[in-house]
């Protein structure tokens, strides 16, 4: 099930490592603690409105955007699971390339780790990439 | 089943910070987790079995978010750990009422716990691509315990410190 917390944790994660900053500097901006805003980021608290409200501020970021974002992401996922039995998505044809070279991910994710923003953050207004990506992958058929 | 013990884990500890770790029973352990005293039996045989399992996976759940967020920012993760150990309910209850358990359970030693603890500090290290080395472990760890129980000041200071006084790991240990 997707769950919305876990959606908007994201977008505010994505905000935040766009813009190269720590947990404890918007947790300090938005006067929130770094636990609860960990918490929030990784979607295991509801963050209220009021707390909502404080972070997008924190991130100069307007809220209309941060709730665009999230209802792009979720329609990707949503369009995601109508996919056909048989096809994998792009998203866990990625996950299993990473798995089998593990290793060098990991190397890789170190090596870039200054200035990583997350590959799939989608910028302003522009369609989610998630369901683009997957028309560019060959059908694989499931194992 | 996990999720009776995970119930029965969360129970402990808010049975604990209700009542303190003394006072505590198995009974109420039962009651906070929602499950009938005989199945808590089932799982447990001495709520001192409950703690130390609750500890266990609390320690477990803490670490698992700190590497991720280690791999990000190594002060981050430092900050967060001090906080999360510093703030946690039935530990502040304990350093309230039972003074000489928080001593007790502050006394690093080469017991089992201890030793997960410092493979704990390890991985979040190595997730912030620092030197993970034994005396650099021995220094967060000591850091870490220090807040068993009490909050402390400007942590978020104190972890930027230590995160700017720690070795960096050499560049040619990364493996391409």
């Amino acid at each position: 099930m997707v769950l919305l917390r876990r959606l908007v944790g994201d977008v505010l994660r994505r905000h935040r490592q766009r813009q190269s900053r720590t947990l404890r500097d918007v947790s300090a901006a938005a006067r929130v603690s770094l636990g609860y805003l960990s918490e929030i980021e990784r979607g295991r608290k509801e963050a209220s409105s009021e707390l909502l409200a404080a972070i997008c501020a924190a991130l100069d970021v307007s809220l209309a955007d941060v709730l665009r974002e999230v209802s792009d992401d979720l329609a990707a996922i949503e369009r995601r699971t109508l996919t056909p039995v048989g096809f994998t998505s792009a998203s866990s044809v990625a996950l299993h390339s990473a798995k089998r070279s593990r290793g060098a991910a990991v190397a890789t994710l170190q090596s870039s780790r200054p200035m990583s923003p997350p590959a799939t953050a989608p910028a302003r207004g522009q369609r989610p990439v998630a369901p683009v990506a997957m028309l560019s992958v060959p059908p694989v058929v499931a194992a | 089943m996990a999720r009776t013990r995970a119930a029965v884990l969360d129970g402990a500890s808010r049975a604990v910070e209700k009542h303190g770790a003394r006072r505590t029973t198995m009974a109420d352990i039962a009651n906070l987790a929602g499950i009938a005293k005989g199945t808590l039996y089932n799982h447990f045989r001495a709520k001192e079995a409950v703690f130390a399992a609750a500890i266990d996976a609390g320690m477990q759940s803490l670490t698992d978010e700190c590497v991720t967020v280690a791999t990000e920012d190594l002060a981050d993760a430092l900050a967060l750990a001090a906080e999360r150990i510093g703030t946690h309910p039935a530990l502040c209850r304990l350093a309230a009422d039972e003074p000489a358990a928080v001593a007790a359970l502050s006394a690093i030693d080469d017991s089992e716990p201890w030793t997960a603890a410092r493979a704990s500090v390890k991985a979040i290290l190595d997730a912030g691509g620092r030197d993970s080395s034994s005396a650099t472990v021995e220094v967060v760890l000591r850091w870490l315990v220090s807040f068993v129980g009490a909050p402390g000041r400007d942590v978020e200071g104190q972890a930027a410190v230590i995160a700017r006084g720690l070795p960096v790991l050499s560049q040619p240990q990364l493996q391409f």
